[in-house]
């Protein structure tokens, strides 16, 4: 929970670093090239280990990011020297969390029961995008579960129009009318 | 049945006719943490403080800690059907309970809903659990009484309508029993009684039921109960929610009294609801706003102005302190919220005097004002009186040989009021009673009478003015006075009843 907070604050530093200098999208690959680097186990124990010097770390890792600038090299290491470089992964997706709304772009996940084709997403994000005023991205999930009709979930707000959220609703009302 | 059918049908057709037409957006977020009756939620980012939450399979939760990405809810059920991951949805209500006439002589848990098995509450209007309490302007002063039906507190701490009067002691000196005689005193008359138990035992809360079932007090009582066993934030909430059962009576215009038994309990529930959600702990390691807790819940305690209807509600929260420490935090702070205190003594309750009142430490801080006439023109003199007693009492323990005549004198008269002011449990006096043995008391009618003899005294004069004087009683209910006539006439059946020494 403290580590999405922390995760937050420098990624809105970083986001404030490359805005000036207009660089988002490089920053955006740089991060996720350094969360993948750290998917490699043996690469995360060593930078994990206190008993490696900070020196031996900052090697290494300049070694592995070839050709990048000096400002994310600079966030490595602090980073290293921080002992947080194993939240990079969670940092890279606040910083994109930043990008999107700073571009005004919004995630919706969009579950139906059965496939919607390429004219229905189109038009299913046209309408997401009246409702929030925000350009849209769609995810699409199929749960036959949900009988009918289509749950959208755009960050914390669902907007349920699933039969099966119809059918709950009657039942809840009927079960009232019968207290 | 019928009914029941026709509500069914109603629901069904209105579904038919607009099934399919609305889609629900609603705030989501997820459970990550849940333990202790506290569950903490991801997301939630627009819920509002006192929110009503709802978790899956119909268990509802009360957004209390407002944080950066998460949420932390107290549960109001059973915890143990949510797990990490539940999805939990804001409903844009608070916490509400259902209020009205139908609720008098039921037993109800925090939520309003039925313990004692009597079925369901047809009430047709609920109102929040929390709510402000009325302003300057819509109160008007405490000018009524509240007859408790026992001497020492008719007498020395004269409740008012409207008045918050602190019961405290230590436990098991008869905190609670002052709180059921006052609501058996009530019986056939106007004032609606709410007894809230708040983290008591189970089979305790049961007799004190089968108590007012027995006086039939019932009829014009609701009790609310969270005992023990139940989650701490139902213990800490069901003090709100008996107030607003209080409230609605006091806004019809009624008159209601509330009793919290008792509030060193609901401190507790709250103070446990508290750390779990890791809120700082302060001294005794209660949260913060611990005074604010209980101030904001006795405030709500009020005589309305004419305009509003002139209810009122008046509120008896009970205190239980260890080993007689009234410095201690909570006790101190609800002193100073409440317009006065009545204060239990074990040394007292142990000498046998029951109930075991302090006289010098008990006071009432507006109950003086709303005292009925007649109880002043006999009471005063009773609390001077006392007071000089107790002072030379301490003084003539070392020896009263060699006491001047008038000490003497004032000795005597002292343990026969202390004797007049014992009462039994459950046997709450009227008004007249009252009156008439308090006026035999303080000027004198009974110092001639054996100490020991003086309880047997009192309840042949009751019997005595119900048989042969039944006048002078009634003229005092009328009355709510002394006139001289009727002075003159009390005298004289005083006498006439010493004469017959029926006793």
């Amino acid at each position: 929970m403290i580590s999405t907070i922390s995760a937050r604050r420098y990624a809105q530093a970083i986001f404030e670093i490359a805005q000036a200098k207009n660089n988002l999208d490089e920053w955006k690959k740089e991060l996720r090239r350094i969360a993948e680097l750290m998917h490699d186990r043996q690469i995360a124990d060593l930078i994990d280990n206190p008993k490696v010097p900070f020196n031996l770390k900052a090697e290494l890792i300049n070694q592995k990011l070839v050709k990048t600038n000096d400002l994310v090299l600079n966030l490595c290491y602090l980073l290293i020297s921080k002992g947080k470089l194993k939240n990079i992964e969670q940092i890279s997706d606040e910083y994109d969390k930043v990008v999107d709304n700073f571009r005004g772009i919004k995630h919706a996940t969009v579950t139906t029961a059965v496939p919607v084709n390429d004219a229905e997403k189109q038009k299913i994000a046209g309408q997401l995008e009246k409702i929030t005023g925000k350009k849209v991205t769609i995810k699409l999930q199929v749960d036959s579960s949900i009988l009918g009709g289509m749950v959208a979930r755009i960050e914390d707000t669902l907007i349920d129009g699933s039969v099966r959220n119809k059918l709950d609703l009657l039942r809840k009302d009927l079960v009232e009318a019968t207290k | 049945m019928k009914a029941q059918e026709k509500d069914i049908v109603s629901v069904i057709k209105e579904q038919i006719e607009h099934f399919g037409a609305t889609a629900t957006m609603v705030d989501v977020g997820t459970v990550v943490e849940v333990g202790d009756g506290v569950a903490r939620i991801q997301g939630l980012r627009k819920a509002k403080n006192n929110e009503l939450l709802a978790f899956p399979n119909g268990v509802m939760g009360l957004a209390l800690n407002l944080e950066e990405d998460n949420v932390a809810s107290v549960i109001l059920g059973d915890y143990s059907l949510i797990k990490e991951g539940d999805e939990v949805h804001c409903t844009g209500r608070v916490v509400e309970v259902p209020v009205g006439n139908e609720l008098i002589g039921r037993v109800v848990n925090t939520l309003g809903q039925p313990l004692d098995g009597m079925g369901p509450i047809k009430t047709t209007k609920t109102r929040p659990v929390e709510r402000i309490a009325p302003n300057v302007v819509d109160r008007q002063p405490v000018n009524v009484s509240v007859h408790t039906g026992i001497k020492c507190v008719d007498a020395l701490v004269p409740i008012g309508r409207g008045q918050r009067e602190l019961i405290i002691g230590d436990r098991s000196i008869g905190k609670s029993a002052i709180a059921i005689d006052t609501i058996i005193a009530q019986k056939g008359k106007d004032l609606i009684c709410i007894y809230v138990a708040i983290g008591q035992k189970t089979a305790k809360v049961a007799n004190v039921i089968e108590i007012l079932r027995k006086y039939g007090a019932m009829e014009h009582t609701v009790v609310v109960v969270a005992n023990s066993s139940d989650p701490a934030a139902m213990q800490y909430l069901s003090a709100y929610s008996g107030c607003a059962i209080g409230e609605e009576f006091m806004e019809q215009g009624k008159d209601a009294l509330i009793i919290y038994d008792d509030l060193s309990k609901h401190a507790w529930a709250y103070r446990q609801v508290s750390l779990i959600l890791r809120r700082p702990p302060g001294r005794e390691a209660y949260p913060g706003d611990v005074f604010y807790l209980h101030s904001r819940l006795l405030e709500r305690a009020a005589k309305l102005s004419a305009e509003l209807g002139g209810g009122s509600l008046t509120a008896l929260p009970i205190i239980e302190i260890q080993a007689s420490d009234m410095s201690a935090y909570i006790p101190t702070n609800v002193i100073s919220i409440t317009d006065g205190q009545i204060l239990l003594e074990t040394d007292m309750f142990n000498a046998g005097i029951r109930p075991a009142l302090n006289v010098g430490l008990s006071v009432s801080r507006v109950g003086g004002n709303a005292q009925t006439k007649a109880m002043r023109q006999v009471a005063g003199k009773l609390r001077l009186d006392m007071a000089q007693y107790a002072e030379l009492a301490t003084f003539a323990q070392f020896g009263a040989s060699d006491l001047d005549k008038a000490t003497l004198a004032q000795l005597e008269r002292g343990k026969r009021m202390t004797e007049i002011l014992k009462q039994p449990q459950y046997v709450p006096l009227s008004l007249e009673n009252e009156v008439m043995i308090l006026f035999a008391v303080t000027n004198g009618f009974i110092d001639d009478v054996p100490v020991e003899k003086v309880s047997a005294f009192e309840n042949a004069f009751y019997k005595f003015m119900a048989n042969n004087h039944p006048e002078i009683g009634k003229k005092i209910a009328a009355d709510k006075q002394l006139k001289p006539e009727t002075e003159a006439e009390l005298k004289k059946a005083i006498a006439e009843f010493k004469q017959s020494s029926a006793y």
